[in-house]
């Protein structure tokens, strides 16, 4: 299915100004703390009450009235406070305004990071006895949900940036590489697999593939996907067992079913 | 003349799935016309004895053209599923009760096939997956 993609420019863009919103929020808390410490210091003479009434304005902006219970309790600058408890709302929007804006930038640096590929990397790492599936055609993305629904692991190799989005998309692991090169198989630790399925659209870029993987492993099983019968001679001869054209078993299911109606 | 013929299957395309068809419906002695739009393959397939017919599958007079007024079922293999649908729905406008077999590419198009009137659907990606796991199941260990 055909899958929109953001633009470089555009999130590149949409960073700067995330982080240009933060910069301006964090120096708007300072001044705005400042505020409010210079006022209630005015009605209150006391710098250290004054520095309690600022860091509590939080709650004042929920109307839990913490401090306010807190504090007329104990019988201190009641009426002062009543007198500063708007400078104090107005302060606890601008910090919550921050915490909101401190987390997004929090997460943008760790979307930066790319968990998710860091997480496939350990993952990979872990498996042996996998099957490593090569080109995320049609034909893969069904095998795949075969394997998935097996619970057989597997990961999937495609050279293609779109298709890597596709494989992320669908919660498969890929490996990005050209499963022609022995240097990309081994990525998928081919060397390790117990078989390996070739569903490139194209019979030539198959065969290569065949020949790279017998030549990384002696005792992986090869399956490999032909568009005409000519190719599966030499693709036998290149090291693969199974050799199916997908037309030609559908064409054998019909015909069947032809000769039996 | 493949119009006179009876009881008999015509194939829409003579692709891979096609021609395998064809063998099959040698194998078990069911006669069968063949559909191309590919003049060169047509005329090899006389010269092989075979029923053959140059035309375009979609349209109805090529299908009376194949008997289908008389056919047991019909096979929509062309290796386009806007094409096989069209076939689909033009058999079954002709006639209401014969066999119809196609293939698709994707979910969406079986979906459409089924609702057009096709009565049996392959889909070679499937039955592809299906043999790569069979020969899967039996590589690994239990």
């Amino acid at each position: 299915m055909p899958r929109q993609k953001e633009s470089p420019e555009k999130s590149i863009s949409e960073k700067g100004v995330a982080k240009g919103v933060a910069l301006l929020l964090f120096f708007a808390i300072i001044l705005s703390t400042i505020i409010s410490l210079t006022v209630i210091y005015h009605f209150t003479g006391n710098l250290k009450a004054s520095a309690y009434y600022t860091l509590s304005s939080i709650f004042e902006t929920n109307e839990e009235g913490f401090s306010t219970v807190v504090f007329s309790s104990i019988g201190m600058f009641s009426l002062p406070f009543d007198a500063v408890i708007g400078v104090l709302i107005i302060d606890g929007i601008v910090k919550y305004m921050l915490i909101g804006f401190g987390l997004a930038v929090v997460l943008e640096l760790l979307s930066g990071v790319d968990i998710i590929s860091k997480i496939s990397d350990l993952t990979m790492g872990k498996m042996s006895s996998h099957i490593v599936v090569c080109g995320y055609s049609a034909l893969a993305e069904r095998i795949c949900g075969d394997l998935k629904k097996n619970g057989i692991h597997f990961l999937i190799i495609d050279k293609d940036p779109e298709k890597i989005e596709d494989i992320r998309e669908d919660g498969y692991i890929p490996v990005i590489g050209d499963f022609t090169e022995i240097d990309d198989l081994q990525k998928a630790y081919t060397q390790d697999a117990s078989a390996i399925i070739f569903c490139g659209q194209n019979d030539y870029t198959n065969l290569l593939g065949v020949v790279s993987a017998r030549k990384l492993s002696k005792n992986i099983s090869i399956i490999c996907r032909a568009r005409s019968e000519n190719t599966v001679t030499k693709m036998h001869r290149a090291g693969a067992e199974i050799c199916i054209i997908p037309e030609l078993v559908s064409g054998l299911e019909l015909g069947q079913k032809l000769s039996g109606v | 003349m493949a119009r006179d013929m009876e009881g008999h299957v015509i194939i829409c395309g003579y692709g891979i799935v096609g021609a395998k068809i064809a063998e099959q419906l040698i194998e078990n002695g069911i006669n069968f016309v063949v559909i191309d739009i590919d003049a060169a393959l047509v005329q090899g397939l006389k010269e092989d004895g075979h029923n053959a017919i140059c035309g375009d599958a979609t349209t109805s007079t090529t299908l009376r053209e194949a008997g289908i007024a008389n056919a047991k079922a019909i096979a929509a293999v062309l290796d386009n599923d806007a094409k096989n649908l069209f076939i689909v729905i033009t058999a079954r406008d002709i006639r209401k009760d014969i066999f119809i077999a196609t293939r698709a590419n994707d979910e969406f198009v079986r979906e459409k096939l089924v609702e057009a009137g096709a009565n049996h659907i392959v889909m070679p990606q499937v039955s592809a997956s299906k043999e790569i796991m069979k020969e899967i199941s039996r590589m690994r260990p239990k």
